[in-house]
Parts: structure tokens; sequence; C-alpha cells
């Protein structure tokens, strides 16, 4: 057993304790150890032990171990309003806790009590010269919950002896801040963050308290100031430490202790402010400017904080660090750089907000000019900070920005002074956004493959999106200066910055960056084409536009860029900039006819579609669909010059997959925050093939004359099936299958993308020679299933194509339908079998009735098909089961249950799509459709009263309603007409009044009523708190509903017969009589309530709570139906 | 991926530290064992990993020191931490508490280890419901901290702290990782456009002022 007093043995343990191997015996060793240390914790002197252990040990683990012990007890003991511990302990802990400060300075210890001093001055010696910097803080944070529990009462003395730590050198000044760092960080800052309940807040106020009560701040703040004397020229170190620990103080020290004179010429000194060589003491320099910003953003009344500024002289300080800091920036330390401007913003920060309306009027006419006039100096130098190369530096200037912006919007008048200060800013905003000119290793601007230049473009996207936020607030505040600034940059940058014809690129993508930035939300008529009426308004009705000074930017820029750039518009980073301009300004464009050829010139060769760079090619397909479609009427008469480029890039990005992804690919496009940011197109897609939307989207114009439009779509549209023919004349396996059966779905999505730029009117009525040639496509297009029917990507291909030939060729594709639906459920599983159906309903929601000879060819088969895998699916659940009992969990059954919730869909779908009766009757259907009749109704009866998912049950209802609808035999008599002749709205629709199914209605009464509407519920099968039961509730009443308006008295009879004879066989014939009434009575009001939604639910909720109580009351005895709950699980 | 032979490989001391149930244990297991732990078994006291990783500057190892978080599991607590070279301060998005409490684990560190490179991560940015709004993560920048969002259970961004802590170790700041760890496959996938829409957000919030103390903590 381990004892404290066992020195030697207590090192072992420890060590063993921090010991970590991947041994198993070295860990279980390490186990035991920390078991043995925390039993020895447990005692309650083990405190007073330890700080005797301390002395006595050299090992700096089982120091802090001690220390870690002493500061529980302490902490524990401070949480108990230190009640456990006598003055006797008091006095033992000040005295050793004196003795182990001493020894972490380096003096010998002397407060021990009474052990082996040999060994104790030997452990002195040795850990006086280097107590680890872990030791000394564990023993500061011993200190500060010493002094949480005895100071003032019982350590008055506490910080003068502390103080006399300053006069053993640096070592006991190190100890001295270390302490009073701890204090701060543990008793006071963490209070005032919030992160302590109501005692901790109470004991740090007394602590505060007692410090200025009885001089101790003072002694403190007298010590530091000797210390900054005395060593911030011989050790920076110490200085730099005693500013970082007294800046922490002085949010709550009064203003007059930590901004007095002495104080802030001492901080001034430190500076070194006249030091311009680079060779002052960086970090000290840091430590003294967080000083100054303490003092400055502490809280105080604005005319009191005015005057600290100015007696400072703060304002001159920051003008000469700036000095410094620009004379050498990058060389400078990021954290120097950052504390300068953190100074200055904050000192602008402060001149602004006392320059405020509601704020200056109080200072008086003297101090308010001050405060002008120190505005008016600062604000430059915190702009000036931008430029910075530092990005924490940069970004520590950004907040000024946003409220002097802010500030100026609120000051309209003040905004020709500050003209001069914002248009710096916009400089400043879009140099600091460049790219870096500057060689880097390993860096290469030209590989976007790269995975550091990947990186480095992240970082300059990412801080060029904070910039851009204040470049916009600018131009929103004042756009004419903004543009005037991005016209200059784009000069410079695109006449100026290099030599002969070898532009800069960074400067020319920066430069056109900045004039695609000032167009978003700009509100210009570059950017945002007018309504005709908004036209007429502005043009005095002559409907002619003058381009906006932005619109002739945007122009004077396109119409010169082939010209007045050369290589650099060929960058991988400039190029698409450039697109990305054209297209954001495309009104321009549309009225300068010169411009859309430059632009148009630029997306077709190598600086567009046929750039090297393969990002830059997606993209500029990409961005080349967004311009075509807004300027399709404006290209047409160009489509001539515009096919002699297009179909070549065509035939070769339908032709070439792409490459796979690469590592960084998805890092980049989330992190690029820049206008590289991702396309629409998700990975499995390729942003090339938009290239084919852009081609259908300006052929598809009516202004392409018939004969090209003919011409030029027929030959794309050969060339891809040539592409089909020959990928699917390899057959449907082999090697290369994958490859070949991505060059078929390719082919089918360019297909689809060309289509979209026609019109259904064009290709059915107008020009029918071009809905020939999509008919080509499509029955290409279906030839891959054949060729590969079992490929989901040529399936969903396949499908998605035909659903798009729906929309566009109308009827004239139903003769297509039954066959792929043939191809498509040939030897389909469940989850194909459940796509067929899926592309079932959208033909039936778009076709509707007209979909009925379809219907007929195609569902028997299908259900039948459909029938057959859900059971076959059970029957391989049930044998592949243990202990006979299905696992309802397997991939197998939850396939089919899925394809049954959407066969249900199905049938629902044929009573919403007026279906039913062009399937099921009339000759010569009847015959063909009355096996699938018969399955799907039972089916539907079986699903609707005991499916396990409630929303099945509900679709299964719905589509029981529209049967029940359609065929139930109306007996009611014929109401006499109203006064004016029409029918009353609330009324329900009238049925049929001959049995259009010989025995229909007899079952609607007998099972449908009884089975699905009236027993579930009564049962308990629905939780009416859920609002899909409460749905499926719905559903069977609005059945009932209906049945009883035609119906009447036959369901008054089966309610009456099901309840007396089954439910409730000992109710008394009243009783039975006073429900089936109640049920009847709740119809009626349904039925008068007119349409679904106007009805509530309650009274049916209401009906079925009092049965089911009534049933609960009520005695088996007799009872013929068994009412126990077949629970249907809620769901979608 | 074999760990190369002990000693010729530069080791670094790392601490994982945060609240319980941040993540801490199963992020360090994705690299381990390849595997996301759904189960929340509390670590006692603490757990050391080899973490190797292939640089373009050679073979790079952290022994992990995965602690408890559970203040009851604690052991030597921040004994543990002695020597740390680096650190990792994790807390769970999907919980304000343990980033109320980052500032604690973040001072009882520097407390021990003074000067050390920290990565701040928020974990599990996967889960729908997230508690700690993005813009009111600023306590890294008033302490200089690398921040990363991190969700183990697909694998975002797990590489991310290891290569900003191996490139202020190796003062090398174009060090690149030539081989990606072994990891599981992603258990989900992270939904991009909303890291894109947070990582918006911690834009927006960086060009914000900071606030005056650790207020930003209280309305996390």
């Amino acid at each position: 057993m381990t004892t404290l007093d066992d020195v030697d043995a207590l090192d072992a343990v420890v060590r063993d304790a921090f010991a970590r191997t991947n041994d198993a015996r070295a860990t279980a060793k390490a186990a035991d150890a920390s078991r043995a240390l925390d039993a020895l914790k447990r005692d309650a002197r083990a405190w007073a032990v330890c700080l005797r252990a301390y002395s006595r040990t050299t090992s700096s683990e089982t120091k802090f171990w001690c220390l870690q012990t002493l500061t529980e007890a302490l902490a524990k003991e401070a949480r108990g309003g230190g009640t456990t511990m006598s003055d006797e302990d008091a006095e033992t802990l000040r005295r050793a806790l004196g003795a182990c400060v001493s020894e972490a300075t380096g003096e010998s210890a002397t407060g021990g009590d009474g052990g082996d001093d040999r060994r104790s001055s030997a452990a002195t010696a040795a850990s006086s010269t280097s107590t680890p910097a872990f030791v000394k803080n564990k023993l500061a944070q011993a200190c500060a919950y010493a002094v949480a529990l005895e100071y003032p009462e019982r350590w008055p003395s506490f910080f003068a002896d502390l103080a006399n730590l300053l006069s053993r050198g640096t070592q006991g000044v190190d100890m001295f801040t270390r302490v009073l760092e701890a204090i701060d960080e543990e008793l006071i800052a963490t209070v005032d963050a919030g992160r302590a309940g109501k005692e901790d807040f109470a004991r740090s106020m007394r602590i505060k308290e007692a410090m200025r009560a009885d001089g101790s701040l003072r002694l403190v703040f007298d010590a530091w100031r000797q210390c900054l004397e005395h060593y911030a020229r011989v050790d920076p170190r110490v200085a730099t430490r005693v500013w970082s620990v007294a800046r922490r103080y002085v949010e709550w020290v009064d203003v007059g202790l930590v901004a007095s004179e002495e104080y802030v010429k001492g901080a001034k000194e430190c500076l070194m402010l006249d030091d311009l060589s680079g060779a002052a003491d960086e970090s000290l320099r840091a430590a003294a400017v967080g000083y100054l910003h303490a003092v400055i953003t502490k809280g105080m009344e604005t005319s009191a904080k005015v005057r600290l500024i100015i007696s400072t002289k703060i304002v001159e300080v920051c003008a000469r660090l700036q000095v410094i800091c620009a004379a050498t920036q990058d060389d400078f330390d990021e954290e120097f750089v950052t504390q300068v401007t953190n100074l200055a913003a904050a000192v602008a920060a402060e001149l602004l907000n006392a320059n405020k309306v509601e704020n200056i009027t109080a200072l008086g006419v003297e101090l308010s000019a001050e405060v002008s006039s120190s505005l008016h100096q600062v604000t430059p130098l915190v702009l000036s900070s931008i430029s910075f190369k530092h990005e924490r530096a940069v970004l520590v200037a950004l907040p000024f920005l946003t409220a002097y912006i802010g500030y100026m919007k609120s000051q309209p008048a003040l905004l020709n002074a500050a003209q001069p200060a914002l248009t710096s800013a916009c400089q400043a905003l879009i140099a600091r956004g460049a790219f870096p000119t500057e060689h880097i290793d390993g860096l290469d601007w030209n590989d976007g493959s790269n995975a550091l230049t990947q990186e480095f473009e992240a970082d300059v996207f990412s801080l060029r999106a904070e910039l851009n936020v204040q470049l916009k607030n600018i131009a929103r505040l004042a756009p004419h200066l903004a543009r005037e600034v991005v016209r200059q940059v784009l000069m410079s940058a695109v006449v100026g910055s290099g030599e002969g014809n070898q532009l800069c690129w960074q400067n020319v993508e920066v430069a056109i960056s900045a004039l695609f930035t000032l167009g978003e939300g700009a509100d210009d008529a570059a950017v945002k084409p007018m309504s005709i009426a908004d036209r007429a308004k502005a043009t005095n009705g002559t409907g002619e536009v003058t381009d906006t000074p932005l619109g002739a930017l945007v122009v004077s820029l396109i119409r010169e860029w082939g010209t007045s750039v050369g290589r650099a518009a060929y960058h991988r980073l400039v190029a698409p900039t450039f697109l990305e301009i054209c297209v954001r300004y495309h009104a321009v464009l549309e009225r300068d006819d010169a411009a859309l050829v430059a632009a148009l010139t630029a997306f077709l060769d190598e600086r567009g579609i046929g750039h090297v760079d393969l990002a830059v090619r997606s993209r500029a397909c990409y961005l080349i669909s967004r311009l075509s479609r807004p300027l399709r009427c404006k290209l047409s008469d160009k489509v001539e010059n515009i096919m002699c480029v297009l179909p070549a890039y065509l035939t070769e990005f339908a032709r070439s997959l792409p490459e796979p992804a690469t590592q960084n690919a998805a890092f980049v496009s989330v992190s690029a925050a820049g206008i590289q940011s991702r396309a629409m197109a998700e990975s499995g897609n390729d942003d090339r093939l938009y290239l084919f939307e852009a081609f259908g989207t300006m052929l598809g114009a009516d202004e392409v004359k018939e004969e090209e439009q003919y011409r030029y779509l027929s030959q794309i549209a050969a060339g891809l099936c040539r592409q089909i023919e020959e990928v699917a004349a390899g057959g449907q396996s082999g090697e290369d299958a994958p490859i070949r059966i991505a060059l078929a779905t390719r082919a089918i999505v360019a297909f689809g993308n060309i289509s979209k730029g026609f019109s259904q009117r064009t290709c059915l009525t107008s020009r029918p020679r071009t809905g020939e040639v999509f008919r080509s496509c499509l029955e290409m297009s279906l030839r891959c299933l054949d060729v590969w029917p079992r490929d989901a990507s040529v399936r969903n291909r396949a499908t998605g194509f035909l659903h798009r030939m729906i929309d566009l060729l109308g009827p004239t594709v139903t003769p297509y339908l039954a066959p792929t639906v043939h191809k498509l459920r040939r030897d389909a599983d469940a989850v194909e079998l459940r796509e067929t159906l899926v592309l079932f309903n959208q033909l039936a929601s778009t076709y509707a009735a007209e979909l009925a000879p379809f219907v007929v060819e195609v569902l028997p088969g299908l259900a039948a098909q459909i029938f057959n895998t859900i059971s076959s699916a059970y029957a391989q659940a049930s044998v592949e089961s243990v202990g006979g009992s299905i696992a309802t969990n397997t991939e197998v059954v939850r396939e089919a249950d899925e394809l049954e919730r959407m066969w249900l869909t199905t049938t629902a779908a044929l009573g919403a799509n007026a279906l039913i009766a062009p399937t099921f009757t009339g000759y010569p259907n009847t015959k063909r459709t009355a096996p699938l009749r018969e399955q799907l109704l039972s089916h539907l009866v079986q699903a609707a009263q005991s499916h396990g998912m409630v929303s099945a049950r509900k679709v299964a209802l719905t589509a029981l309603k529209s049967f029940v609808e359609e065929w139930t035999l109306d007996t009611s008599p014929d109401e006499p007409p109203s006064l004016e002749g029409a029918p009353t709205s609330s009324a329900p629709a009238k049925g049929p009044r001959d049995e259009r199914v010989p025995g229909f209605t007899r079952f609607v009464v007998e099972r449908v009523c009884v089975e699905c509407c009236i027993l579930p519920p009564i049962r308990g099968d629905l939780d009416l708190s859920d609002a899909v039961s409460v749905g499926a509730l719905n559903e069977s009443f609005a059945i009932l509903a209906v049945v009883h308006a035609r119906q009447s008295d036959a369901l008054t009879t089966a309610l009456t017969h099901i309840f007396r004879h089954s439910i409730l066989p000992s109710h008394s014939p009243d009783r039975i009589d006073a429900i089936v009434n109640e049920y009847i009575r709740v119809l009626a009001a349904a039925a008068a309530a007119g349409k679904p939604h106007l009805r509530s639910t309650k009274p049916a909720r209401a009906l079925v709570d009092a049965v089911r109580r009534e049933i609960g009351a009520a005695p088996d005895r007799g009872r013929t139906l068994d009412l126990t709950p077949r629970l249907a699980k809620r769901g979608v | 991926m074999s760990a190369p032979p002990q000693g010729q490989v530069p080791t670094f001391k790392l601490i994982l530290v945060g609240d319980g149930g941040t993540g801490k244990t199963t992020f360090v297991k994705r690299h381990l064992t390849g595997e996301f732990e759904k189960k929340y078994l509390p670590t006692v006291g603490v757990s050391v990993h080899p973490l190797d990783f292939h640089t373009n500057c050679g073979p790079i190892r952290f022994d992990c020191w995965d602690t408890a978080g559970q203040e009851k599991f604690g052991g030597l607590r921040d004994g543990y931490y002695i020597h740390g070279q680096c650190a990792i301060i994790m807390f769970d998005v999907t919980s304000r508490t343990t980033y109320k409490n980052v500032p604690t684990w973040h001072r009882d560190i520097t407390r021990v280890c003074e000067d050390i490179p920290i990565v701040l991560c928020g974990n599990k940015v996967d889960v729908r419901n997230r508690q700690v709004r993005a813009k009111s993560i600023t306590f890294h920048r008033k302490k200089n901290l690398q921040y990363y969002e991190l969700s183990a259970k697909s694998n975002y961004n797990f590489e991310k702290p290891f290569l900003y802590l191996a490139r202020k170790l190796s003062g090398n700041a174009a060090l690149q990782f030539t081989e990606s760890p072994a990891l599981a496959p992603p258990t989900v996938q992270v939904d991009l456009a909303e890291v894109a829409a947070y990582e918006k957000e911690l834009a927006d919030a960086a060009a914000q002022p900071l606030p005056d103390e650790d207020d930003e903590l209280l309305d996390a």
C-alpha cells in the first residue's frame, strides 16, 4: 500500500500512472497506479500531506500530482464555504504554499514541517533552477484557490507576501505574474464570462472589493510598473509577460490606475515608436499594444473615453505604429501587426461611436471637434491595414469598415467628405483579394489539379469573399465611387500592368472579379433587364435604353477583351471569370451586337469551351447554357456562325467520359466560396453536357429558320444516335461494357438537354419535322433498354428522357409506352417494378382517361407480376426465417413492402385520373380486366383493413373511395330541383342508376363499409393523435358518407346487423339503434358539410371514442368478431 | 498502413480533450480501426493511440492521448497533458454546453502546455438539429486557434486538424499528406450544400467584431 510519506514509492506510482504504451501489462499497471492515487486523494488530510511530499520529491510529475490534489481539495473547501479547515490548517497552508513558491523561484524552502531536511534541501537545490512551467502554473492555480479560501480574512497580507517575490529577480517576477494571472483566470474571468454559479460570483466580487479596499491593487500595479521600468530593456520576455497579465486586470480596475500617466508612458516606451529598424522585440511591442487596446476598449462613459483617447495621444501612437508596420510589414510577426490593426480599429470604432448624433451633442464644441479630427486621422490608418499581408490583421480591420459604411449610410451629408477614405478602402479591398504574384514552392497556378494549388486557391477565394462583402457595401452606398475605382483598376490591369502584351494575369483576374462583384445586387440596367413598362417609363416611351455607366464599362471590357488582354485571357482563373461577367451582364449584350460577338467568341474558343483545363471547359459549357436562354432571340441570326464551331465540341463532349474525381474535388467545390463555386451538376453528371442544352436553346428559338433548325438538329441527333448504335453493337456484356453504358447514357442525357430548348408547339404543330427528329432520338434511347435492360443508369436515363418526350411530343409518344413498360418489367425485380410503377403513375397523371387503351393492355400483366413478386418475397422470407416467424427487416421484405405501397398509389391514381370506368367497364375491356379488378379490389380491402402502415391504409381507402364513387348504385330518390334549377353545392355527387359491376354494391356495403371503414377504428388500430391516422379515419367516413347517400337503407341494415350480432350482442336493440343512428347522424352532417376539407374530423373521432368505450365496458359474451387491434404503425 | 519503426519517425504527443460524448474516441477510431463507433463507451482516464500520416516531408506520428471527457472518469486529468506538444479541443455542435466548456478545456491545456498549437473542432456537423450556430463560434478567433467543423461519422474534414498541426510542428506551411489515412467508408454523407452554408456563415461571423469577453458562449 503506497503512502504519501514514502516519497520514493509515491514517485514510482505516479510514474506508473503516467506511463502509456501499447503493452497490455503496462496499461494494467497504469490503471492500478491511477486507482492507488485516487485512493490516496480520498483521505481528508491528503492536501496537507501532499504539501509535505511536494517539498521532498524531485519528480516534476509527482509535484504536479501533489499540487493537483491540493488544488482540488482547496476548490472543494472553497465551494463548501471553508468550514472544515481550522485556523491551524490555514496557517499550515499559508506556510507550506509560501515555501513551495519560494522553491519555485529559486529560494531554499524553510517552511516544511520537520521532514527530512537534508533530502528537502537537495530537492530544492535541484528544482530551483528548472521548475517546469507546468508545475509553476499548477502552483499558481493552487495559490489562486488559497486566495479564494483565505483572502482577505485569514490571509490579509497575501498580495504583500506575493510582492516580496519581486526581490528575487526574474524568477520572482515570473512567479508573481503567474499567480496574478491564475487569480484572474480562476476566480474573476470565469465568473465574468458567466461560466460560474452565484457563489462564485459573490466570491469574485468579494475578492475584487477587498483588493480595491486594502490597496492590494495599487500595490500590484505599482509592482508591475517597477518591473516594466526595470525589465523592458534588460529582459523583454519578463516585460512582455507583465503586460499580458496586467491587460487582464484593465477591465475591472479603476481607469486612474490602468491608464495612469506612468503606465501610458511605459507602454509607449516599450513600443519604441522611433525604431523602424525592426530590431525591437516584437512580442513586447505586441503585448504593450494589447494593453493599450484593453485600456481603449474599457467600458466607460463617452466623454471620459474621448478624453482618454485625447490625453493618451493614442491616435498619434497608432499612426507611428502603422509607419513601423508599413516599413517592414512582411518581416513582422503576425501577432504584432494584428495587434496594431486591432488597436487602430478599436480607437476608430470608439471615435465613430462618439461621433454619433446621440453622443456628440453631449460632448461640447471643443471635444466634438477633437473627435471629428481624430476620426479623420485614424480612419485611413485602419483602412490601410487592409493591405497588410497577414490575413488576421486584414480580418481585424474589416468590422470597422462595416461600422464606418453603416455610419455613412445614416449620415448622407458626410458622404462627400468620406469619399477619399471610401475610395482608398475600395482600392485596398480589390488589391488585397488578388492572387499572390510571388513564387511559392510547389505551387503552380496553371495546374488546377494540384492539391497545394487548390488549397491556396481556396484561401484566396475565402478571403476575397469577406473583402467582397465590404466592396458590395461600398458599392451600395456610393455606386459611382465603387464603379470609378473598378474602372481605374481595370484600366491599369488591362492596359498598364504588364510589358507589351504580357499582362499580369493576377491583376486582370482581380480587376474583372471586382467588376463581377459590382454587378451583384446592383440596381442598374446593366444587370437588371428592365420590364417593358419600366423601359417605356425610363425612356419617355421610346423604349431605347442608353447604357448606364456600369453597362458602358462592361461593354468596353467585353469588346476589347480579345485584343487588349492577350495571353492573360487564357489563364485558367481569368477565363471563367470573364465568362461569368458575360452571363451576369447579359442585358448589355442584348443591346450591343459587337460585345455579343466578342463574348460569343470567348465562349467558343480556347478561352471557353475549348480551354485546355477541364474545369474551365465544364464551367464554360454550363455558363453558355445560362447565357443562351435570355439571348436566344438575339442569337438566332448567329446560329450559322455558332454552328461552325459547336458540333465538333458537342461530338467531343458526348464521347469523352469525365475523369475520376480527384481527392480534393469536394474540398474545392465547397470551400472556394468565390465565383468558381460548383455549378449545378452533382457527381455522376458532367457539366460539359450543358453544352447540349445551350445548343438546343439557341436552335429551338422560333426566329431560327426551319430549314436551318432541322439541318443542325438532325446532324447532332444523328451523331448521338450513331454513338448509341456503336456502343450498343458491342452487346450487353464485355470488359468495356461499363464504358459503353456510360457513353450511351451520355448520349441520352444529351438528347434530353437538347430537347429543353424546344416546345411542344414547335414539335407538333409548326415544325413537325423537328418532332420527328426527337422521336428518332426517343426510339434510339429506348433501344438501350433492349441492350442493357438491367442497368440502373440506362433505365433511369431512358425513362427520364421518355418523360421529357411525353411533355414535348404529347400523344404521339403513346405507341412507345406499352413496349417500354414491357421492356422495363421484363425480369424486373421489386425495385425495378417500383420504378416502372412510378413511370406508370406519371403517365396516368399526364394523359388521364386517354391512357385507357394503354392501361388495358399493360396493367393486367404488370399487376400479376407485382402480386407475384410480393408474394414470392414473403414466401422467400418465410423459408429463410428461423422458427417460423418472418424476419420483416430484411432487404427483400423491405423492397416488397415499398413495391406494394407504390402499387396502392397506382390504384389510387387510376381513380384520381378518371381511368376506372374506361379500364374496367365496356366491351371488350370488362372481360380483359375482370380478373385484375377482382384481385385489385380484394387486395385493396385487405390493405385497408389490416396493413401494418397507416399511410398505406389511407392510400388503399382513397383508392377504394374512387371505386365506390364510380360504381355504387344510387337508389336515393331524385331531389326536387331548387328554385334556380341548379343543384345545391353541398349535395354529394349522384351515382349510377344501374349496377355497372354486378354485385359491387353489396360488396361495398358488406365488406368495404364494415371491414375497412367501421371495424379498424373501433378495434383501436388507429392512433387518433396522429395526423395520418386521422386522415385514414377521414377517408373511412368519406366512403361511408358516399354509401349512406346512395344506399342509406342498406348501410343502416348492415350497421345494425354487425353491432347487434357481432360486436355488442349483449346490448339492447334500443341501444344498438342509438349507436347506428349516431353513425347516420355523423355521416349526414359530413355530407351536408360538402367538400372533405370543410369537414371536421371531430365528430367522427368522438363517435369512435364513444363506441370504443362502450365496447370496452360491455361483456365479451356472444361476441363473434375478434376486436383485437391490428395496430398500424405511423410512417409515410 | 503499417506503422514505421519507432524512433525513426518524428513523433508528437497530441492531447485530445473535450466534454464527454463529443466524439473524441470515435474520431480517433476512424483512423485506428476504420470503424464508426455508434455506441457510447466513456473513456476512463486516458487511452493512447499512435496515428501515422505520410507527408511530402516523410512520415509523422501523433501519439494521440484520448482523454476522458467526463470528470468522474478523469484519472490524472490535466496530468495527462504534461509534455503535450499539440492539442485538439472537441465540442459537439449539437450540444451548447460542450461549446460553453471549451474555454475551460483551453485554460486547462495552456496551463500545462504553454504555446502549443491547438485546433478547435466542432464535431457532428452531419446531424440535422445543430444547436451551436456557426456564427456563434468565435472562441478560436479570440485565442488564435484554428477551427474546423468535423463529422467523424462521414469522415468530413477528418485529416484537417492533423494537417494543420503537422504544418505547425514542422514549421512547413506547404506540408501535404501524400497518402490518405486508412479510414472507414462514411456512414452518412455530409450534405455539401449545407456545409457550404455553414462555411459561409463562419466567414460572415469572421467579419463581425468579437464579443467583449466570453459573452458569445452564453447565447451559443
